[in-house]
């Protein structure tokens, strides 16, 4: 059982997403940076698609009330085991009763915390994703609050998993975003500006303000399927890429989308960072997701 | 009636869209449904989820089960087969969603349409609509196309949350609101009909196709 004994403003629990329910209009959700939370899993010896804690913004605490391993990957953080500092990307074996304390989050939005056994929380069509809109998932769909209480899952036996090196995961900080284009008029506009990211992103979208090159102007359109990663064009210029809880559909020109490799940096982009284009082929997309596939199953 | 060929687009590494056509009407969306019935049919390899919209299908796969040009081969082969034969309606349902005409916007929209609040009822309540597409949140429905005399543009500020069942109508469509969330439409009723339930298994009580007609309760 994990105690949450000082809840941070925003706490979930994710896993890697709910499939199959689409049609019905249920957003895929699940982990916004999907590497980091397949290595935190890995780290404390769980398959990679456990059930674990999506952690953003400010501090909190967590007691574990049994024995267990534990790891975080994502953002680097400021954080203590008692009083005892403790990082990221390491896995970490705790005794009952002791206290995970995370004071800060530095340089990206999201820190995962896995745990052995993975979070045993019910599963909701197929997942334990919370999404929020439709209270799905998690503990009643909602994010964790102080007191609440999580079981955890039977560990695992068997080999551990090897841990991919850093080097093969995505470029945290790069500014240039390979997304696969579906217009070619919209793709050299995109590719011909830069972007920040804006204060008014969550985890259904993130809005791009822009900085240099011609304004992009968007339009309504008849409403089309669209995914995480869909680069939509609104009328006002300022483009949306639609994240974890991106809607089944959607009414705005579509310019492309970030390819799923790529997709954690935008996630762990902070507001004001900066964020470009470059246009890939849906084929070189999927190489490059193989590739990383592959260095989370070894 | 000529038909522009349907179009191939990537949704980035997971997903293709074909598009029939443009615009909304019935025609189009009976040949999306009619396409993604197919489609699904057919079982191809690595296709996880079918989702048909206004004039397009949305076909969501396994990227690492197959490769983007097969999986265009194989789609183009099923729809390219079946745009001759687009008459099958499919197991089209017909759902009575009864609505009590209470919503906040009634008096508002008998205002500016120039009927009576009665009259609004009556014409809401005594069509067949027809499920256009599903989303914007689970359970969402796409209902129309509402009687001409009531449409009305969206709602210039749309409200921060709208109470979960609100019947509501905006430009020529209705619907109703599963949760509550940000909402734009004028809100002219409520129901307790749950329009998504994640413990049935179509947590969405409405598919694309279906008939609906909302009863009024007195």
């Amino acid at each position: 059982m994990i105690v949450v004994e000082r809840a941070p403003p925003y706490l979930t629990v994710q896993d890697r997403g709910r499939f199959g329910y689409r049609a019905s209009g249920v957003p895929v959700a699940g982990a916004m940076d999907q590497w980091s939370f397949a290595i935190a899993n890995l780290l404390a010896g769980n398959d990679r698609s456990a059930a674990a804690l999506e952690w953003a913004i400010g501090a909190g605490s967590l007691r574990f009330e049994t024995d267990t391993r534990i790891a975080m990957a994502g953002a680097a953080v400021e954080a203590t085991m008692d009083d005892v500092p403790v990082t990221c990307g390491v896995p970490l074996d705790v005794r009952a009763g002791q206290v995970l304390t995370v004071r800060r989050l530095i340089d990206l939005r999201f820190v995962y915390v896995a745990v052995a056994g993975g979070l045993a929380c019910p599963e909701v069509l197929g997942s334990r994703s919370t999404y929020l809109p439709a209270s799905l998932g998690g503990i009643d769909g909602r994010r964790l609050k102080t007191g609440d209480r999580i079981n955890i899952g039977e560990r695992r036996s068997g080999a551990e998993h090897e841990i991919p090196p850093t080097s093969i995961g995505p470029a945290f900080g790069a500014e240039a975003l390979r997304f696969v284009a579906t217009s070619a008029i919209e793709t050299k506009h995109i590719e011909h500006a830069t972007f920040r990211v804006s204060q008014m992103s969550d985890r259904m979208g993130y809005r791009l303000e822009s900085e240099g090159g011609a304004a992009i102007r968007g339009a309504s359109v008849t409403s089309e399927p669209v995914c995480p990663g869909t680069i939509q064009l609104p009328p006002d210029g300022q483009p949306i890429v639609l994240m974890a809880d991106s809607p089944t559909i959607g009414g705005y020109r579509v310019a492309g989308a970030v390819i799923s490799a790529d997709l954690p940096i935008l996630a762990q982009c902070m507001p004001g960072r900066r964020v470009t284009f470059a246009a890939v082929s849906a084929d070189a997309a999927q190489t490059e997701l193989q590739r990383r596939e592959n260095a989370l199953m070894r | 009636m000529s038909e522009a060929p349907p179009v191939y687009k990537p949704l980035g590494d997971s997903g293709l869209t074909v598009v029939l056509g443009e615009g909304i009407s019935r025609d189009l969306s009976n040949r999306a449904t009619s396409v993604a019935r197919a489609l699904t049919a057919r079982r191809i390899d690595g296709v996880n989820e079918i989702v048909p919209s206004y004039a397009s299908v949305g076909i969501y796969y396994d990227s690492l089960a197959v490769r983007f040009p097969d999986l265009v081969d194989s789609v183009r082969a099923v729809v390219e087969s079946r745009i001759e034969n687009t008459n099958d309606s499919g197991d089209s349902r017909t759902i009575r969603i009864p609505v009590r005409y209470i919503g906040e916007d009634l008096r508002e929209v008998a205002d500016r349409t120039g009927h009576t609040e009665a009259d609004v009822i009556r014409l809401h309540s005594e069509r067949e609509y027809y499920v256009y597409v599903i989303g914007f949140v689970p359970g969402w429905a796409y209902l129309g196309d509402i009687d001409p005399s009531l449409v009305l543009p969206r709602r210039s500020a749309p409200r921060k949350q709208v109470p979960p069942g609100s019947v509501a109508i905006a430009e020529t469509q209705t619907g109703v609101y599963p949760f509550a969330t940000p909402g734009g439409w004028h809100l002219i009723g409520r129901t307790e009909t749950k329009m998504f339930d994640a413990a049935r298994d179509q947590p969405a009580l409405l598919r694309v196709g279906d008939r609906v007609i909302f009863e009024q309760m007195k």
